[in-house]
């Protein structure tokens, strides 16, 4: 099938975008943005100057100010904008998401559907979660009420893998409830939010200072948290930065909404639906190239489900078309990183050195058209045990690993047993085993016959353990995140 | 042949195209008027199909379910629509072609139910619609389209 056109072949400079200005960096520090379909730089992200974040941050602080004064039905508008213009360009953002990421195009499309979902949930949420609550008479002609109001300054901190939808998990809420928003898109993956921000900024015409943008790595996110003006930080990302995060949140008395890196089981029963299970587990395990957190990791047929499904599984992935994404045939797209492509060939390795049989080798696998791409084939091992680095370790990346079980409970007891609790998922015909499995499991986010189950927006984002950090979730509940309540008691005499 | 949701739907298009060029050549090689208008209906039918696949495609991208589709080329029932029409243009090789059509769109549901339960209900619609026209044909009555589309009695 023919490539569908990029939107351009290369994207500058980026610029910050701070009190509703586009502004060159004067940072000396650049980053290279990649294709990794074709390893092409196609772009420079800036990483900000400490004083650049700090003007960014003041700037949503004067905002904030008339922001939080601007009528619910009007700040709607601007979201109903935001999703109109967002309508209109999805196509666009949805192929920048390809050329940066690495993605297909249906994974790109399903991840701008799924941002312009969240600016739709926010709009309802405007309406009626931030309502507040009234009992009159609690005690003779004494009224209690309870009233909602926005915090001010938030910090976004947003990951590579979805750099068009995370940041609209937190984004529209904030500014429905009347909050301004500092944004630090990743710098792996910045293209894409960037071209949102130039559409909010012809098409929608936000205030000035109500969304602000800045980019770079540990430096310009610890500034984020730590500015005087944030009263916290909405992060999606790895553990190991979340845990900073959060200890950094708890000394500076801030708020904190961290979620975190995943081990995904999906536990196959002999009852399941073998062939609709098995083509479902490959957009689990190998859509979005495995760069996921919903993606399942490791595989556990229970008794002979192994001898019926993980032939089936195998066939399937072995044949898993990769390509550039602008393809529609292509069904994985490359690593979006070259350091994510070592980082998997070397677990590659640790898996075989531990001992479990490799059975389907993805290390040597390219596109003759992209030969400088970041590949990574499918790959699947068998023979894997419960304690192998491959089976705990969260890896990222395209690469299934296969643990037989005798019962649900040994599988349950298995995918209990790593330190992460993002998701999981049971395949099966009978009810009373998913529930018993939806009630001994312990993640946030659960796929009963579901590979990838990915909360909608009008649902919160779980996760559990070391997935995530904090206490309340993403997506809607972030309405909690980003208001405070106040509780007035009255008396007219 | 593996598809991913967007190529089933975009393949669906280009061979959707590739009828219409069918019955636009046959239009030309027919000196039947009625028959030349009916299939200008038809023509005109396959192009609010196509928008309406066009359609579907823009709001069904759901990433629960973006798994590899299996099925036949769809090329496949186009040759048998080329070799049906290479005998001649009659109402006899439409119908065989329609009929080719409603094979394929079967093919089609079985291939994307589990998937896109929206793109099947389209692709129902199309079946149902095709189906009329096909019982229309089967009386030999080249009644317009709009009509059969409308009928209680037909399909």
């Amino acid at each position: 099938m023919a490539l569908l056109p990029e939107v351009q072949s290369q994207y500058g400079r980026l610029p910050l975008y701070i009190d509703g200005k586009f502004v060159e960096s004067e940072t000396d520090e650049w980053l290279a943005v990649m294709n990794p379909a074709k390893g092409k730089k196609i772009a420079e992200v800036p990483f900000a100057t400490i004083e650049e974040v700090d003007k960014a941050i003041e700037s949503a602080a004067r905002a904030f100010e008339r922001w939080r004064e601007t009528p619910v039905p009007t700040r709607v508008q601007y979201l109903f904008r935001m999703k109109e213009a967002m309508e209109r360009h999805k196509e666009e953002l949805a192929r920048l998401v390809v050329q940066n990421h690495g993605k297909t195009i249906d994974e790109a499309r399903g991840e701008v559907r799924r941002a312009i979902e969240n600016i739709e949930t926010a709009m309802g949420v405007a309406y009626i979660l931030q309502k507040g609550e009234q009992l009159d008479d609690i005690a003779r002609g004494i009224d209690e009420y309870l009233i909602r109001e926005p915090l001010g300054v938030a910090g976004i901190i947003s990951p590579f893998n979805f750099p068009v939808m995370v940041p609209f998990w937190f984004m529209p809420y904030a500014l429905a409830v009347g909050d301004t928003v500092v944004i630090k898109p990743s710098e792996i993956t910045p293209v894409p939010f960037h071209w949102v921000m130039k559409i909010l900024h012809e098409e929608v015409k936000l205030p000035p200072g109500v969304v602000n943008v800045i980019y770079g790595r540990a430096k310009q996110g610890a500034r984020l948290l730590e500015h005087k003006d944030i009263f916290g930080i909405a992060f999606v990302g790895s553990t190991k930065v979340a845990k900073i995060l959060y200890e950094e949140a708890g000394k500076l008395g801030k708020r904190a909404l961290l979620q975190a890196s995943a081990k995904n089981y999906a536990i196959v029963m002999p009852d399941a639906k073998m062939d609709l299970t098995a083509t479902n587990l490959i957009s689990s395990f190998f859509g979005n190239t495995g760069q996921r957190c919903l993606a399942n990791a490791v595989l556990v047929p229970v008794g002979e489900a192994y001898e019926k499904l993980v032939p089936k599984f195998i066939d399937l992935a072995s044949k898993i078309r990769m390509g550039y994404g602008l393809d529609e045939d292509t069904e994985m797209g490359p690593m979006t990183t070259k350091q994510g492509k070592d980082r998997v060939l070397h677990y590659i390795e640790k898996g075989i050195e531990e001992g479990a049989k490799l059975v389907l080798d993805g290390r040597n696998k390219s596109v003759p058209e992209y030969p400088d791409g970041y590949w990574v084939g499918p790959t699947i091992f068998e023979d894997v045990t419960p304690d192998m680095t491959i089976a705990q370790e969260e890896i990222f990346g395209p690469v299934a690993s296969i643990i037989r079980a005798e019962s649900l409970d040994e599988a349950i007891e298995m995918a209990n047993s790593t330190r992460y609790g993002n998701a999981s998922s049971i395949f099966t015909s009978d009810g009373r085993t998913a529930r018993e499995f939806r009630r001994k499991i312990k993640v946030g986010n659960i796929g009963i016959n579901i590979g990838i189950a990915a909360p909608m927006a009008f649902f919160p984002f779980g996760g559990m353990k070391e997935s995530f950090f904090g206490v309340i979730h993403g997506q809607i509940d972030s309405v909690d995140f980003f208001t405070d309540k106040k509780i007035v008691i009255v008396r007219w005499w | 042949m593996r598809y991913t949701l967007s190529s089933l739907l975009s393949k669906l298009i280009s061979v959707e195209e590739e009828f219409k060029n069918l019955y636009l050549k046959a239009i030309e090689e027919t000196d039947d008027h009625h028959l030349k208008s009916f299939l200008n209906e038809l023509v005109s039918d396959i192009d609010k199909r196509i928008e309406e696949i066009n359609g579907v495609k823009d709001f069904i991208v759901i990433e629960m379910t973006l798994e590899p589709i299996i099925g036949p080329d769809l090329i496949e029932y186009l040759d048998k629509a080329k070799a049906a029409l290479s005998k001649g243009i009659s109402l006899q090789r439409i119908k065989d072609v329609e009929e080719i059509r409603i094979e394929m769109y079967r093919r089609i549901i079985d291939m994307v139910s589990n998937i896109s339960p929206e793109a099947a209900d389209i692709i129902s619609e199309f079946i149902e619609k095709s189906k009329k026209v096909f019982e229309a044909l089967k009386i030999n009555d080249l009644i317009p389209i709009s009509f059969i589309y409308n009928s209680r009695v037909l399909g």
